[in-house]
Order: C-alpha cells, then structure tokens, then sequence
C-alpha cells in the first residue's frame, strides 16, 4: 500500500483500534431482544453509554438501531445548530444532530460537513436512532459499551437540564446520564 | 432489517389491490344508476367481490376473505333483485374497497375495521320478500333448462315478466373459433331492444367445428325486431308461453366468472409491463450482446494496425452508448402507468368526504390516460389527498351558503392532468370561496412568520410561500378530516421530493387551483453538478436553461439586486455562495447558471462546473421538512452525497426576499 516504513504500531492500528473493540458488534445488533437477555425475575435495563467531552452518557439500547463510524456529512446550507448534516444511509437521507446544545455542553462536534472540515476524530460515532419522525443521527466522541442496569440503580438527577433525563447512573469513574434520545432532538 | 413476517405475496398483492380498483370503479358507475341498475354492471361488480374472496381465501388472507365474502353477499343479494341499491349501502361497499386496498398491502392492518365491516355488511335487512307466487313457475321451460339457470338469470327471467315483455327462445349455431365474439355483439345490437339472459351451449350441432345455443331473451320487441337483431344468421326463434299454473323449485347454480371488463390498472408494488415492451428490452440485450463479442473479437484482431484498431474499439463503444441509452429509455417506458387508478381513488375519496363535511361536491377527471412513472404516481397519492381534502374542507362552502352566493349548490372539484413535453401538469381546481389572503395574512403574523409591516406590504403572490410554508394552517377548526397537523408544507415538501413545483392560483369568492408540475419520469432526473465554495451542488437540467462564463460584472437595480443582460434580456442574478451563506473562496472560475420556472428568470453564480449525472433523487424527509431552496439529495458515486438544488424557491426568495423559515433540528 503505501511505501513509507510504518512503526509496528502504526501497523496495528490499521487493523486495530480501541474504541472498536469496546463498541464491537454493535453494528451488527439492530434489534436487541432484550426479552431474551434477560435474567428471570430481574428487570434490567441495556444501557449504550458514550462519551460528549468528558461526561458519559447512556441511551436505552433499544431505541439504537446502528452504530456508524463518523463519516464526513453533507452540510445543509443554511442549517442551524444543532443540525450538522445529512448522510445517505442506504438510501435514506438521515440528519445528524450535535446532542452537545442540547445537553448544556460546550459546542462540542467538530465541524464535519463541508469541505473545509477535517476527517473525523477516530474515536467518534454516529448512533442511529429510531424515531417518530424517522431515523436521526447522534454525533458523538465516543461508545463506551453496552451496560446492563437495574432501574433501582438509576438516581434522580440533582441539577442541569432535568427535562429528558432518565435518571444518573453512579459508576466507577463517576456518573453516567441516561437520556432520552427523542428529547435530545427535539 | 427484518423483512415484515406478515407481508403477503406480491402477486397476491397487485391483483387484489387491481381488482378493488376495478370494483371501487364499478361501484361508482352503479351510484350513477342506482335507481335501475345495469345488470351487467351489477354482475361484474359482484364477480369482482367473489374473485377478491376467492383470492384472498387462497392466499390465506383470512380477514380480506371474510370481508369480501360479506360485500358479495350483499352485492348478491342487490343482483338478485333482494336489496335495492342505496347511497347507505354503496358507502359500505366502498368503504370495503378502501379497505381491500389496505388489508392487500398489509394484512394486520384495520384487522378491527375489517370485521366491524364485515357485520356491518352482512346486518343489510333483507329487501321485500318474494310474492308469494313465483312468476317464473309459470313459464314454460322443460325441467332440463330450469335445472341450468342460475338464480341470477332467473332473477332476470322474472324482472322480464314483471315487466310485461315475453321471454324467446332463440337456437343459433356459432362457428367455434368465433362464437364469443357473435355472442358479444348480439349482446350489444340487442341493446335498446331486449336483454340476453341465457346462453346454454346446446349439445346439438353434427358438426363439431359449430356451436349451438339456446338463448333466452326477455324483450317487449315483436319477433321482426328480434330477427333483425341476429342479422343474417339463421335462428330458430320462438317466445316462450306462460302457464297457469305452478312448478316446483329448482335449485339455483352458483356464478360463473367470464367477462370482467375492466382494463389493467394498479398500484401496488409490483408492476406490469406490456409484454412488446419486454420483448423490445430483450431485443436490446441481444443487441449488447452482439456488441460483447464484437469487442471480443477485437482483442484477437492482430492484423490491425493501432490506429485501425483504435478507430474499430471506438466504433464499437459508441454502438454501446447508443444502445445502452436506447435501454434506459425503453425502460423509463416501461415504468410508465396511468394516472387513472390514482385519480379513482380521488374519486371514493371525494364522496366519503363530502359526505362526512356534510356538503355537496362532485370530482370530475380530465387526463386520467396520462402516463407517469409509477413511483411518481405513488409519492403523489398523498400530496393529492390533502389538496382535495383541503378543497372540501376549506374551499367548497356548505350548500346554503353557496346558494346565497348564487353558485350550484353542488361544489364541482376538476382534477386535470396534461402532458406538458417531458413534464405532467395536474391541475387540481375547485370552485369554492377562494383563499382568503387577509386571513393569511393574520395567521401568518399571528404564528411569527411574517410582522405586520411584511405582512402589509406583501402581495398575494408572495404570500403563497407563507402558504406552503410548515405549521401554518388556516383551518379554524379542527375536524376529523383535516387538521391533523399536516399542512400545504409536507405536500410542498412531497412535490419537491419529486422534483415537481406547487403553486395555487386564486380567484376571491370563485374558487382556486393548486397546479402541480412534474417531470414525466423519476428514475433519473438529469442534473449539472455546480461547485460553490467547494460544496457540489445539482441543478435539475430541465431548468437550467443557459451555462455562461461570467465575467463577474453585474448591473445592479434600484433595489440593490444584481442584474445582468443574457442574450438580450434583463435578469436578475445571484451568487450561491452569499445565498446559502457559505464562506467565500478564491478558486475556480465564475460561471452563471441561467435557471428558469415559467417566465421568471435567475441567473446563479457558481464558482465551478462538474457536468452533467443522471441523479436518483430522495426526498430529505420528514425530520428536516422543508428546507429552503434544497428540493432533495441524489448520490453521486461512492459515499458522496449532493443536494439537488429547489430552482422554484431559490426564484421565490431572490424575487421576493429572504426565506421565513429556515431548517434547524
């Protein structure tokens, strides 16, 4: 392929790449039947949870249909945040959203329509998500993974945007808030 | 993606969906002559209901079997002179085919409607019972010939009595190859003078390339009228006497099915295609084929020179060219369909709604032999039903009022189609009150879209974008027609989708007419790829109307508008850059892409020209709605998607001012 000498590293990480790994299969989980999953007598729910800067998040798994790489989008002209653009998704023209705003966040998706915009950061996703209107896209920097929780074990949130908060989920590195991903575009 | 579990075959699907088509048709030519219905209608609506049964129960389709098996027993009852035919039950009837069309595309859809149908369809009161005595019984027909007669042809034997008019009987001998044509036309010359009830093929003839029949007539023609109907071939004809007294009852014969005269339609998924036309298709791939080898050849041709060989490959490449644009079109043709399966359903529609607004209005249809590509006919239904939906709701006053204003009491709704070139005009006109600009006004202002000042100074035409533009309605009140939250905006959205154009035309206290224009075909739409500060955007070519280098030298109008002179005329130009907001930069050259609509004029500065692609358009969707001046998305090779530019709006907004709204999640 290309005639530069590589550092093993450089190598591997043509094949390789973390957040893969952490996100793997996802793609291939369109309809995760939670039913089946899960344990007798327990009410759990599948949290996907990612990151926006520095603070986690998590959406029901079920209202994700894919997870898609970042890809360039093409940018609406005109468009106001927090629409970024448009992708092609197998004949579908999806929005994707910047949740960032929405969230109270620091603008937080680089640019990633247009021509002058970079390629996006490695780490970064789009989630697909279900709804009433359609699918829409989530831009976010990163998928953490799939976390199994009880609804017990969700606390009511304190302070900030309360509106599309499903509850805060205490973990090892501090919280994760569970939103709602239709509130998020609305 | 899972495909749907329950989806039904698509044969299935088609061939119901036509045949509710054709019953829905047939039903709305009964409505018309209720009072002494065609028997021949009434037949062919009631085989049309039992080939619907008979379908569905074959398909497994257990919920369209059962509601289709009511409405046969009804259309039964009505064809054997036991129901009498009223609005009440056609609007049952047509309430079933509604629900035909949808069970046929998904089965667990309306399963609930579908059966409180079916019992409201079977709890029809029986007409009038019989007269005690059976008028039929009286007529002297051997044992034989009762015993074949089917209750319908019976029914009619009777109606011929009740009438006062005698029954023949006619022997005639038919050549084999041809006796459903004479048969046919003795039906037809018999029109005006007498009713064909009966043809019993008769095992008579010692020959066997000749059919007999004996035909019974009801008719209160004398015999020389009857004779004269035959034309030359020899008959046999003599009335049938009437005795006093009675015969037991024979058992009746189910129907037969034979003649369903209704021509093709549809609109379901799948697609028939004139079998020359296929024909013709394989010709072309024969032809590619030929090509195939010629190319083949061609590697082994060693005696060539290279420039002879050269000049051989590219005779043969444009040979390919040819026949491969040949192809396309050949099969753009064979998507082509109708318009009339789409302007019928307009037509159930109309008269389910006038009915529930409590008003009186008649659809007429002009143009329904119009052919546009099937997808188009499908994403048109839709737009279509809220424009006639609005004409009823909003345009046709109630019947008083329109007396008042010395107008028909009965609203009158046209529904045109025309083909204009390569594109379809529909036209949709009602002769309602009009659309009230002074309360759009006050709507418009109301709901923030425009401020009084605005308001004041814009004109009627103007006003139009506020019209289609989203969440704006006038509807005042909120019925179960309208008022669903759906506004002129998703149906301007659904033709822009299309690459087509809306715009209404009002005449105050007189009605409107909302025109549609769209491209003949959707498969492709050719487009030119302009580049914009980097961005690649397509221009429809059907309005491009003149590709110019530009030397970046405009005039400017006292309105501060930049103007330019092309080929003699004054028009007004303006860079898509500033347009669209994006950043300016220093590459490429200037070029001005002239776009017209109608008679309006703009020139668009690009910065870049990319040719010209055959682009699959997609609408944007529902989320984004409507977003000014961009009418869809078309992909253009691996992962890259363009915008096709809305030529219509982007003339709008320069003509007019800024756009109101613009998109934002």
């Amino acid at each position: 392929m290309s005639q530069e000498p590589l550092s093993l590293e450089a190598l591997l990480a043509r094949f390789r790449y973390r957040a893969d790994e952490e996100a793997g299969g996802l793609g291939e989980l369109p309809a995760p039947s939670v039913e089946a999953d899960r344990p007798e007598g327990v009410d759990e729910l599948q949290l996907l949870t990612f990151g926006l800067g520095a603070v986690e998040y998590g959406v029901a798994l079920g209202t994700v249909t894919e997870i898609l790489r970042a890809r360039k989008l093409t940018e609406i002209p005109r468009a106001r945040p927090p629409l970024l653009g448009v992708l092609n998704l197998r004949g579908t023209i999806t929005p994707v959203y910047d949740p960032s705003l929405r969230l109270g966040l620091p603008k937080n998706a680089p640019p990633c329509a247009g021509p002058d915009c970079p390629p996006p950061p490695r780490p970064a996703r789009i989630l697909v998500v279900r709804t009433a209107l359609g699918p829409a896209g989530l831009w976010v920097d990163r998928v953490r993974g799939v976390q199994r929780v009880r609804p017990g074990a969700l606390e009511r949130p304190r302070s900030g945007p309360t509106g599309g908060v499903v509850g805060i989920l205490p973990t090892l590195e501090g919280t994760c808030t569970v939103v709602d991903p239709e509130w998020l575009l609305r | 993606m899972s495909p749907h579990r329950d989806r039904p075959p698509t044969e299935f699907s088609s061939e119901a969906v036509e045949t509710a088509e054709a019953l829905g048709r047939n039903l709305l030519l009964l409505e018309k002559t209720a009072a002494d219905p065609d028997p021949e209608v009434l037949n062919s609506v009631f085989r049309q209901a039992h080939s619907l049964k008979g379908l569905a129960a074959t398909f497994g389709q257990t919920r369209m079997a059962e509601l289709a098996h009511a409405a046969e027993d009804l259309l039964d009852r009505i064809r054997l002179g036991k129901a009498r035919v009223t609005p009440g039950r056609l609007d049952l009837l047509l309430e079933a085919v509604e629900l035909f069309q949808r069970l046929a595309e998904e089965p667990s859809a309306a399963v609930d409607e579908a059966r409180s149908l079916a019992a409201r369809l079977s709890s029809v009161e029986e007409g009038p019972e019989r007269m005690g005595e059976d008028p039929l019984d009286r007529l002297e027909l051997t044992p034989e010939m009762r015993r074949v007669l089917t209750e319908f042809e019976e029914h009619r034997l009777r109606e011929t009595l009740r009438r006062g008019e005698l029954v023949w009987a006619a022997r005639v001998e038919y050549p084999l190859e041809t006796f459903d044509r004479e048969l046919e036309q003795l039906k037809a010359r018999l029109r005006g003078v007498g009713e064909l009830v009966s043809t019993l093929p008769g095992a008579a003839a010692d020959r066997l390339d000749v059919l007999s029949f004996l035909l019974l007539l009801g008719s209160g023609a004398g015999e020389p009228a009857l004779r004269a109907v035959f034309g030359g071939v020899s008959v046999e004809l003599r009335p049938v006497p009437v005795r006093k007294e009675r015969r037991p009852d024979p058992e009746g014969e189910g129907p037969r099915s034979a003649l369903d005269g209704t021509g093709p339609a549809g609109a379901a998924r799948t697609l028939r295609v004139d079998i020359a036309r296929l024909d013709a298709l394989m010709d072309d791939v024969g032809e590619l084929r030929l090509i195939g080898e010629a190319i083949r050849g061609l590697s082994d041709a060693r005696e060539l020179s290279p420039r002879a060989w050269t000049v051989e490959l590219l005779r043969e490449q444009r040979r390919l060219v040819r026949r491969l644009d040949i192809l396309q079109d050949r099969l753009l043709q064979a998507r082509m369909v109708p318009l009339r399966p789409l302007f019928d359903r307009m037509q159930r529609l109309v008269r389910r709604m006038a009915r529930e607004a409590g008003k009186e209005v008649v659809l007429e249809t002009s143009g329904a032999e119009v052919q546009i590509d099937k997808r188009l006919v499908e994403e048109l239904s839709d737009p279509l039903v809220h424009l006639v939906r609005n004409a009823i709701d909003h345009g046709i006053e109630p019947a008083g009022l329109r007396e008042g204003r010395g107008k028909p009491r009965t609203g009158r709704i046209l529904l045109s189609a025309e083909q204009l070139g390569a594109r379809v005009v529909l036209a949709l006109t009602d002769d309602g009150g009009g659309v009230d600009w002074a309360r759009v006004r006050e709507v418009a202002i109301q709901r923030g879209l425009l401020d009084e000042e605005r308001a004041r100074a814009t004109g009627e035409r103007e006003l139009q974008a506020v019209l289609f533009s989203p969440g704006f309605s006038t509807a005042s009140s909120v019925s179960a027609m309208s008022g669903r939250g759906v506004g002129l905006d998703v149906v301007k959205t659904n033709i822009a989708g299309l690459s087509g154009v809306i715009d209404v035309e009002s005449r105050a206290g007189d009605g409107a007419t909302f025109r549609i224009t769209l491209p003949v075909t959707l498969a492709t739409v050719r487009g030119l790829l302009v580049g914009v500060s980097g961005r690649v955007y397509a221009v429809p070519l059907s309005s491009v109307l003149d590709v110019l280098a530009h030397d970046g030298q405009s005039g400017t109008t006292a309105d501060g508008r930049g103007m330019v002179r092309v080929r003699g005329r004054s028009i007004p130009v303006v860079s898509l850059a500033e347009t669209f907001g994006l950043p300016r930069r220093a590459e490429g050259g200037v070029y001005l892409v002239v776009v017209g609509v109608a008679e309006r004029r703009l020139g668009l500065i690009v910065d870049a020209l990319h040719g010209q692609r055959d682009l699959v358009t997609q609408a944007l969707g529902p989320r984004l709605g409507l977003v000014p001046g961009i009418s869809g998305a078309a992909e253009v090779g691996h992962h890259h998607t363009v915008l096709v530019l809305d030529v219509g709006v982007l003339l709008d907004e320069v003509l007019r001012g800024p756009p109101l709204l613009v998109a934002q999640g």
